[in-house]
């Protein structure tokens, strides 16, 4: 009768698990890595609506790229205070970069994030919105268009949820990079400055 | 040569298989814990539409908490019949205690993951079929608004209102670390609304809570 020695017992264990262990390691990437905010009429917070006619980022959820690098992320919003033939431009964009990317003082922390102390979901308090440093660039994952408000609609809603990749364009899985950083971003450019946030929600977590 | 018995076997593979068994148990407590629905234009079971002036509960989710505490939630509805200067509130809200109820006012339209514990077996997607909407019995603390849309005046030639929500929820809006729901605990989250006007008629509607790992 064969008696394996300890090494041998050893190595048969590793032989047995090394498939398990592979496709733990590959969920555990991306385990809990997430970061999300919602919040309601009368919540400290709330973006501050922009005042000028360009494009300004009013919210954005920042994480590390810990797995796939495929991420599920949803942005929703409500303003008030629109009058008839305003116009709305709403941009749902990313950045990348390996390390380094900054807010400005304007992001105001809101929601939790995994990893780094930084990570989490961040509002603008400024009328300017927030600045990004660093950042590597962006990339529009889902933008509106141009939207024009009808008579007496003086109330804009907005809801996207959807799964991101470091493209638009291919066909194929283009995973963000692995160890980099990632902002997902809500961008408006609102052709009158009265409007108010009534609600804003931001998600964003990797998939496995 | 040092040969090992088979408690010593037993030992080496319980040791080297804890890590495993560790990873394992965390995302198998969220595994596939979610109740979810989607309905129509025409489909049994569409809410029926509020007819008070007061904020009532038109549908919801119910699930155990399993694993993490913290889920993946969606709301959407189309109603048609709104006319210039009716209002809408929109809620999308959660509740959570050791055992919810709802009342008969509830029909299920949707699958839900139950727990083999009673009474925690009543997991599923649920809609109105009364004009004053669902209650909630042996409810738990306050509920928690988790998205609101603030009052949505309709306008002119407006009469059907859309509404679509997606987002990561916990059992907080204000805390910036992750704040979970108490697992063995049950969660709620239902879309509630609050309609000036009384002729209103759903089209479609869905909603979904899934745990997360």
């Amino acid at each position: 009768m064969f008696q394996p020695d300890r090494d041998e017992v050893e190595k048969l264990i590793a032989e047995r698990t090394s498939g398990i262990r592979a496709g733990v390691a590959n969920i555990r990437g991306s385990f809990r890595n997430r970061a999300f905010a919602n919040m309601n009429p009368g919540n400290a917070g709330l973006p501050t609506a922009p005042t000028d006619a360009s494009l300004i980022i009013v919210g954005a959820a920042l994480l590390n790229v810990l797995g796939s690098g495929i991420f599920q992320a949803s942005v929703d919003f409500t303003l008030t205070g629109v009058t008839a033939t305003d116009t709305l431009v709403i941009d749902v964009g990313t950045q990348t970069v390996a390390s380094g990317l900054t807010l400005s003082a304007a992001g105001t922390k809101v929601g939790p994030g995994n990893g780094a102390a930084a990570n989490g979901v961040y509002t603008s308090n400024a009328a300017g919105g927030i600045v990004v440093t660093g950042g590597g660039g962006a990339l529009i994952q889902y933008g509106s268009g141009t939207y024009v408000f009808g008579g007496g609609a003086t109330t804009s809603t907005f809801g996207w949820s959807g799964v991101i990749m470091n493209s638009v364009t291919a066909t194929t899985e283009t995973p963000f990079t692995r160890g980099n950083q990632i902002l997902l971003t809500l961008s408006l450019n609102l052709s009158a400055n009265a409007l108010v946030f009534q609600s804003f929600g931001m998600s964003i977590y990797e998939l496995t | 040569m040092e040969q090992p018995d088979l408690d010593e076997v037993e030992k080496l593979i319980a040791q080297r298989t804890t890590g495993l068994r560790a990873g394992v148990a965390d995302i198998r407590g969220s595994f596939r814990n979610r109740a979810f629905a989607n309905m129509n234009p025409g489909n049994a079971g569409l809410p029926t539409a509020p007819n008070t002036g007061s904020v009532i509960i038109v549908g919801g989710a119910l699930i155990n908490v399993l694993g993490s505490g913290i889920f993946q939630a969606s709301a959407n509805f189309t109603v048609t019949g709104a006319t210039p200067t009716d209002t809408l509130v929109v809620d999308v809200a959660s509740q959570t205690n050791t055992s919810l109820a709802l009342s008969v006012a509830g029909v299920k339209v949707g699958p839900g993951n139950n727990s083999s514990l009673a009474p925690l077996q009543n997991a599923g997607a649920y809609t109105s079929n009364a004009g004053a909407g669902i209650s909630v019995t042996s409810s738990g603390p306050i509920a928690i608004a988790q998205y609101g849309t603030g009052t949505y005046v309709f306008g002119t030639g407006a009469s059907t209102a859309t509404f679509g929500w997606e987002g990561v929820i916990m059992n907080s809006v204000l805390a910036t670390a992750e704040t979970p729901f108490t697992r063995g605990n049950q969660v709620f989250l239902y879309v509630s609304m609050n309609l000036s006007g009384g002729t209103l008629v759903f089209q479609s509607f869905s909603i979904s809570l899934v745990e997360l790992p």
